[in-house]
């Protein structure tokens, strides 16, 4: 999931994209930012909304919004990047079997949607 | 503190020391010199004579140190110095002296009150270097490295959790103690330092803030913080339309350094936000257990303080976060 949004590209990392329910809790689940501009941007994190088959997931802004970060967050500088792990959602995301269309995005802009299929 | 075998003196360190702040260590502040034993002050530094020591038999008059060499004086036993029944003990470099090694000890980070590196009120896990006047054997009933054999400096470090720490250096038949009171940190404050911008007409509000940890008279600066995730309490009216465990806190349970002024290195966000139409009144808490842990110390660490998280909401929209002392309400 890739997006260039003005200065700043940001990607949901979801690894791997097929697994069993069982598994679920070991679902990789990274927000990357990388600042693609001459000058230090802020990230404004909080407004990353995350769909799920088209509805916003509450439980994804609930997470992003209230979370220690690293300063870096409110001055990303030219060329550098920042990870959050957000992997302790996937058990309340993922909460049965089936294909789940996730869609990250930013004001009205939206990335490409990618799909995880959990199995039983 | 006292030896079975023969008198020892031990003192407490109390001076007063006005040149250690930051993370640059005073040098020794001692000198060895060949002194004259029958000078009323031999053998004491200047800046470091210590009126408020604490002594113990037989040395009532606070212990002074007399330094001279060995080779030339002809002290035996039975003999007194300044009316003191003199005890000799030679140190590895000749020289002896009468009473306990003298010592003081500077922390190498100051603490953010601005208290001097001479304090007797340490962080867990904060660096102290103790200097002596004469070499000896050092020992520490907690912290590391609990000995060193020999030396006249002492580095050590505070243990991983809170405790009296006594550290004494013993030379000849003389030996010197210090008592550090070792300080976890205690609570947690915020300080918000900017709100969220939400678009007009959402109901969410949210803030950024700094974590201070305290208390300030010692140094965190070698900790680590973080929160523990958990679920929400007292959840009513609004927010009983989605299942409890979506307003489960997700901290990511992750570890955060502290910096020399004890703030969080980082920053703190706490939001609401995405709620929904129709709006009505409710609300919901977090208690959030903070915890700390030195710096390579792996595990769990240690929570030592609940910090309150309210959302509430009204029936405009109104959305009111409190975390700490800090909040911020803000009307769609």
């Amino acid at each position: 999931m890739n997006l260039d949004l003005r200065h700043i590209q940001f990607e949901l990392q979801v690894s791997p994209l097929k697994c069993r329910l069982a598994d679920v809790a070991s679902t990789k689940i990274v927000l990357h930012v990388v600042n693609r501009s001459t000058q230090n941007v802020d990230t404004e994190n909080y407004r990353y909304e995350l769909l799920i088959d088209g509805e916003s997931s509450m439980i994804w802004s609930m997470a992003i919004g209230n979370r220690m970060y690293d300063q870096k967050w409110l001055s990303l500088p030219p060329q550098d990047s920042v990870s959050e792990d957000f992997s302790s959602l996937a058990p309340r995301l993922f909460t049965h079997e089936g294909r789940y269309h996730l869609q990250l995005k930013w004001k009205e802009l939206k990335a490409k949607t990618i799909i995880v299929e959990v199995t039983e | 503190m006292k030896e079975s075998k023969q008198p020892t003196v031990s003192t407490s360190n109390e001076s007063e020391h006005t040149s250690s702040k930051g993370k640059s260590m005073s040098p020794p502040p001692f000198s060895l010199s060949a002194a004259d034993p029958n000078a009323p002050n031999a053998g004491q530094h200047p800046s470091t004579v210590n009126d408020s020591a604490k002594t113990e038999s037989p040395n009532e008059e606070g212990g002074p140190i007399l330094l001279g060499d060995a080779r030339n004086q002809d002290v035996g036993a039975g003999s007194k110095v300044n009316g003191i029944p003199f005890q000799q003990n030679y140190n590895p470099e000749g020289l002896f002296m009468v009473g306990p090694p003298k010592v003081q000890h500077f922390t190498s980070e100051s603490a953010p009150d601005g208290s001097n590196g001479d304090r007797k009120k340490v962080g867990v896990g904060e660096e102290v270097v103790f200097y002596s006047d004469v070499a000896g054997i050092w020992t520490a009933n907690t912290g590391s490295p609990a000995n060193q054999p020999d030396g006249k400096k002492f580095v050590w470090r505070a243990p991983k959790r809170a405790a009296t720490a006594t550290i004494t250096i013993k030379s000849g038949q003389w030996k010197t103690s210090v008592s550090l009171d070792v300080l976890e940190p205690q609570t947690v404050t915020t300080e918000k330092f900017r709100d969220f911008a939400f678009d007009p007409g959402a109901a969410g509000a949210g803030m950024y803030l700094y974590f201070d940890y305290h208390p300030t008279t010692v140094s965190f600066a070698n900790l680590e913080a973080g929160e523990i995730s958990g679920p929400a309490s007292g959840i009513e009216g609004y927010f009983k339309r989605w299942p409890a465990e979506t307003w489960t806190h997700d901290s990511g349970d992750s570890w955060t350094s502290i910096d020399r002024k004890n703030r969080l290195m980082g920053h703190d966000q706490a939001a609401g936000s995405g709620f929904a139409r129709p709006w009505s009144a409710g609300k919901f808490d977090w208690i959030i257990p903070n915890r700390f842990r030195v710096e390579g110390e792996s595990g769990d660490g240690k929570v030592f303080h609940q910090m309150t998280q309210s959302f509430s909401i009204a029936a405009d929209g109104t959305v009111t976060v409190a975390k700490g002392g800090s909040s911020v309400t803000r009307t769609p």
